[in-house]
């Protein structure tokens, strides 16, 4: 009876968590719409554009549009959100333009993006899921934005020019007392697999919207800038805080506050962009002086995030799907997608000025040329809550292994220069110019980077976090401050508290219980202190450049767009 | 007084080697199996075929364990957490072993003392509660969901109550599973019908929470884990040693020590030329003589003080039984602390003069200061062991609170060197009084057969200590870090550490004993699954509680058997 019962209770264990487990394997969805995050390129109304795919479930899709087009699609759904929607976005110069589908078994148009945004309350039927060649169908209802006209629609399909293509024409007529309103003719291309690869409107005034999928590649992989920007630092003490609040401009409407949930830290291009990991999207934001940075692009790679970086003007996303995606920011259009075998950690590091370094969950790290994706090298790595490498400033790269060993490794083409073994466990690396540090359960070892031995070997103590800056290795540790020489010597100590730490600006952050403070490592005295008292109150996730630094708190008032710059 | 020499036992007889090597198996491996492993003794009803799904749910988890990276490449990923990921195909199968876990472990707080029952009713229902309050809390929609579960909790918590009064019956872990698995159930569909049109898969991270919050329970037996490759060592040095000294002519033994001896000179050589004492620090060298003098010292004492009631063949079972409770006691040692902590903190809101207990928690000091409460602890149960006629645990508990002193001290000195025991100087300066200590005995005479098979176990456990955790090593990149020498621990705990569950007292009964021993294993390797599947760092802490384990007890076990070896060389006896 108990083995009976174990079994039964496995099968309904296993039946009622079916629906979960299909999720994200896109049942139900139409065979031609394209794969959660693809992007193709082509030409909107003659300019290069890039349109990509995300598939979500109704719900999703409302956070990750603007405010206003989110309220029009649960408006055309009736507020009915059980169902997975195809957002295709076409990306333009300066935003992006949304359209919101069904995502199957019929295909329809519930938001069209424009100009103005139009809703269709039940949708516009624009592919059956048995359209063929020869096959009408028609539709009909009233809008939702502009409220309350009616609509209907007729269409026919026909034989593409491409193999596996249908090519469907038909007119919708609006009707009531709006600008609007009139009879639009609309002819499409939807492939199997790759959705729509031609889109033409012709309004009742006559104008013409079209999109044509060109293919080939984006048009700036070349041209894309991948180093980090060169700014002076500048003096710190002349440093001021700045409170952004994003905003999404949409042609037609009013500036709104982003919707969504933001996560991660706010990065930086090195065109001044702003980028935001939001959900499933990343969010590429214009840093507007005065009015607060504005929205330009809404990047999905497909499936969930992991990894965020930003390398000069290359936004890399990681994805749960085990694949790491890249875009160029001031257009948004994808740059590169290439496979790995897990899901990499949450930090992305840079390792030359057209390279990044990612470490994988299965124990490896991976060099990844910036312009193409391919794997420049591997090599194995420690798993470990830390990124396992350290990129120093000579072209080298510190990788701690998974069986007591700390490699140095030439950064371009990871050959091995030295390795250095150890009994004791390793928890983590930080390679400065005159030293490799190893921080170990031992102690901590300092290496002699030309040599890879050991000359230095240094209680570090638990819970220490190891920053290099400038010419010192500074060990931060709940009960305070240590700067290191390169022999291993203490030069100073200071009794701070630090919450978290980082290194960069010229010196070390340390986030204490109402104050931020950025110390000098030659002598751990503070340069300039900010207060941060009011941030404190959530998860506050920062990130440091050479120029300043960028903080957001994640918090449940519905601040967490709100960005701090505290810089020049 | 136990005294076993190879006069007791006659001359050597001529036999082949494989039936030396076979009786080493028996002795070595089916033996401490045999008198440790769970028997039915008069089991009640019900109680053999839990124990057999017991098994079964081991040996697929061990299963999820071992192949969570061919897992993780072949199956799609679900996210945990933000950072966490799991192949979404075994959620289910976690959920329905961590049933098997919650329910074998309510039985036995049910039907075990007082003390066993507050602890179910305070870990495993509230553990049943954490997952039922993801689905009270959702803010989409009424909780109807959360009525049968928490009527179900409600039920498991009265029957608990009600069948205390009853022994075991063939019925209640079925009835205790239908209810359990109902939480499970209920939660997993208000996920499927709440969640997922809303493209949220939550059942993943309801899991992790459920196995997150049942994952302290699973520290004590990962450290006792750690112990399993010492006691082996142990076992399989004292025993083939003498069974080879009881088996073969004089001349063998002697051959076979000398070769020992060649054999932990090579290995010093090797040591030596591959610069293994190049990094040797001042303070290395003071900890490590300091750490192998007190525990000479100390095992010389309680034998003392055990009047004459030493068996070293008993070291690695006493080391084993040892192993749960030291591991709870040295990680369960900073919880009072927390309490109090905790405690202040609240207090702190009425009384803003103790805000200080804020801060106290991110420093570093309380975990140590009470691994050093726990130490103390440690030796006055050793003193009190030995005056009670138990030197072997005395002895070991002797030996392990000198190896965890210099970890203590290191928390609680800022000192520029770490105080570390250098096991590589421990066993070249155990090989140098070892050849000492030969040519000393031969140059006198003395050295009779039987201190010849003495001085050969502790060969043997000099040649293996350095590599007693190395057999792990290599298929690392297969199976994850540590992954395959936790399991290993945690199935020879099984077989060879459970004669506590084989007992049985009014106050806490067989039945109760043998549950709670199979849920501790079983929860242990399932935590260990999840870890594994889930990719966390170095098998989510379970690595570095598994060398605790070993750097701790397990340096006891290998001290004490040291040097109750070299007791019994003095003494002219057999080590086993």
């Amino acid at each position: 009876m108990t083995v009976a019962l174990i079994l039964i209770g496995a099968v309904v264990l296993a039946l009622v968590d079916v629906p979960a487990r299909s999720l994200g394997v896109s049942n139900g969805v139409s065979p031609w719409l394209p794969p959660d995050g693809a992007s193709v390129t082509g030409e909107l109304d003659g300019t290069l554009s890039s349109a990509s795919a995300a598939l979500f479930a109704a719900p999703q899709a409302t956070q990750s549009l603007p405010t206003t087009t989110g309220a029009v699609l649960i408006g055309t759904l009736d507020h009915e959100l059980a169902t997975t929607v195809w957002r295709r976005t076409v990306a333009t110069a300066d935003h992006d333009r949304y359209e919101v589908y069904t995502a199957g078994p019929d295909v329809r148009l519930l938001v069209r993006g424009g100009a103005s945004i139009a809703g269709f309350a039940g949708g516009l039927l624009v592919l059956p899921h048995d359209a063929a060649p020869g096959a009408r169908w028609q539709s009909s209802g009233t809008t939702v934005q502009p409220d309350g006209l009616q609509w209907q629609s007729s269409f026919t399909a026909s034989t593409a020019e491409r193999p596996d293509c249908l090519a469907t024409a038909g007119e919708l007529t609006v009707t009531g007392s709006h600008d609007s309103a009139g009879r639009y003719e609309v002819s499409q291309t939807w492939c199997r697999g790759r959705g729509l690869v031609r889109d033409r409107w012709v309004a009742p005034d006559g104008k013409v919207t079209a999109w044509a999928e060109t293919g080939g590649t984006a048009p700036d992989v070349g041209s894309i800038g991948t180093g980090d920007a060169t700014d002076a630092p500048g003096d710190p003490r002349d440093w001021t805080l700045t409170e952004l609040h994003p905003t999404t401009v949409l042609p037609g409407s009013d500036p709104e506050p982003m919707s969504g949930a933001p996560s991660g830290p706010p990065l930086t291009t090195t065109s001044g962009l702003l980028v935001l990991q939001s959900g499933s999207d990343v969010v590429v934001l214009d840093a507007h002086e005065g009015t607060g940075p504005v929205a330009r692009h809404r990047l999905h790679p497909g499936g969930p995030i992991t990894a965020v970086g930003v390398f000069g003007d290359v936004v890399l996303a990681a994805t749960m799907a085990r694949q790491v995606v890249a875009w160029s920011a001031p257009t948004g259009a994808v740059l590169w997608r290439t496979g790995i075998d897990d899901v990499v950690h949450p930090v992305l590091a840079r390792l030359t000025d057209d390279a990044a370094l990612v470490a994988l969950a299965s124990g490896a790290v991976l060099a990844l040329d910036l312009r193409t994706g391919a794997e420049m090298w591997r090599a194995p790595a420690l798993v470990g809550s830390d990124f396992p490498a350290s990129v120093g400033p000579t072209g080298a790269v510190l990788v701690a292994g998974s069986s007591g060993t700390v490699e140095l490794r030439e950064a371009t083409s990871g050959a091995v220069r030295w390795t250095w073994r150890t009994e004791a466990t390793i928890d983590g690396v930080v390679l400065g110019s005159d030293r490799a540090w190893v921080m170990t359960d031992l102690g901590l070892y300092g290496i002699d980077p030309g040599t890879g031995e050991d000359t230095v070997l240094r209680r570090a103590g638990t819970a220490t976090l190891p920053f290099v800056a400038g010419d010192r290795l500074v060990l931060v540790r709940p009960e305070g401050v240590r700067g290191l020489d390169a022999e291993g010597r203490e030069v100073w100590r200071r009794p701070y508290g630090c919450r978290s730490a980082s290194a960069g600006a010229g010196g070390v952050l340390c986030w204490q219980a109402d104050r931020v403070s950025l110390l000098d490592p030659r002598n751990g005295t503070v340069v300039v202190e900010q207060p941060v008292a009011a941030h404190m109150s959530g998860q506050l996730s920062a990130s440091v450049s050479a120029t300043g630094v960028w903080w957001r708190v994640t918090s449940a008032d519905g601040s967490s767009w709100v960005v701090y710059r505290w810089s020049a | 007084m136990v005294g076993l020499t190879l006069e007791a036992e006659g001359p050597p007889t001529r036999v082949r080697m494989t039936t030396f090597l076979a009786t080493a198996w028996r002795r070595v491996i089916l033996e401490p199996v045999r008198d440790g492993r769970l028997r039915d003794i008069d089991w009640p009803p019900g109680l053999r075929v839990i124990v057999i799904i017991g098994y079964v749910a081991l040996v697929l988890a061990s299963a999820l364990a071992l192949l969570s990276t061919p897992l993780r490449l072949l199956l799609p990923l679900a996210p945990v957490t933000d950072e966490i990921t799991i192949p979404r195909a075994v959620v289910g199968v976690l959920l329905l072993l961590a049933a098997v876990v919650l329910t074998s472990f309510l039985l036995a707080c049910c039907h075990g003392p007082v003390w066993l029952l507050l602890t179910g009713l305070l870990v495993g229902v509230p553990a049943l509660l954490v997952m039922t309050l993801v689905v009270l809390l959702s803010s989409i929609g009424a909780p109807y969901a959360a009525i049968p579960a928490l009527a179900a909790i409600l039920t498991i918590a009265v029957l608990m109550l009600v069948w205390r009064r009853r022994g075991l019956g063939p019925w209640q872990f079925p009835v205790l599973f239908a209810l359990v698995l109902t939480v499970a159930v209920v939660v997993a569909a208000d996920a499927s019908i709440r969640a997922v049109p809303l493209g949220y898969d939550v059942l993943p991270g309801q899991v992790g929470l459920l196995i997150g919050v049942l994952a302290p329970l699973a520290a004590p037996l990962t450290f006792a884990a750690g112990t399993a490759p010492a006691e082996v060592t142990v076992t399989l040095a004292s025993r083939t040693s003498s069974l080879l000294g009881r088996t073969f002519r004089r001349s063998v033994t002697y051959t076979v020590m000398l070769a020992g001896a060649f054999l932990v000179i090579g290995q010093l050589v090797w040591q030596v030329l591959t610069g293994r004492y190049d990094a040797l620090t001042g303070s290395s060298v003071i900890t490590t003589v300091s750490v192998l003098v007190g525990c000479s010292v100390g095992v010389a004492a309680m034998v003392r003080m055990g009047r004459g009631r030493w068996r070293t063949d008993g070291v690695a079972d006493t080391g084993g039984a040892l192993g749960w409770p030291a591991g709870a006691v040295l990680l369960g040692a900073i919880v009072p602390l927390l309490a109090v902590l905790i405690v202040l903190m609240m207090l702190s809101a009425v009384v803003p003069s103790l805000d200080w207990s804020f801060t106290l928690l991110q420093r570093t000091w309380p975990v140590p200061a009470t691994r050093l409460a726990a130490s103390v602890v440690a030796l006055i149960l050793a003193i009190w062991s030995a005056r009670r006629g138990q030197p072997v645990r005395a002895a070991i508990l002797v030996c392990a609170t000198a190896a965890l002193l210099p970890m203590v001290l290191n928390g609680l000195l800022d000192t520029d060197r770490a105080l570390v025991i250098d096991l590589d100087l421990a066993g070249l300066l155990l090989t140098l009084f070892l050849l000492g200590w030969m040519t000393w005995l031969a140059a006198r005479r003395q050295l009779t057969e039987t201190r010849a098979v003495g001085l050969m176990a502790i060969t043997v456990v000099l040649v293996i200590m350095p590599h007693r955790q190395a057999f792990g090593e290599p298929l690392e990149f297969l199976f994850g870090p540590g992954v395959l020498i936790i399991l290993f621990g945690l199935w020879w705990q099984l077989f060879t550490s459970s004669e506590v569950g084989n007992r049985d007292s009014r106050h806490f009964p067989r039945t109760s004993r043998v549950l709670l021993l199979l849920t501790s294993v079983l929860l242990t390797v399932l935590v260990l699954a999840y870890n594994s599947l889930t990719r966390q760092p170095a098998a989510g802490g379970m690595q570095a509680m598994a060398e605790l384990g070993d750097s701790v007890l397990g340096f006891g076990i290998l001290g004490a058997a040291v040097a109750g070896i070299a007791i019994d060389v003095l003494r002219d006896r057999l080590p086993a």
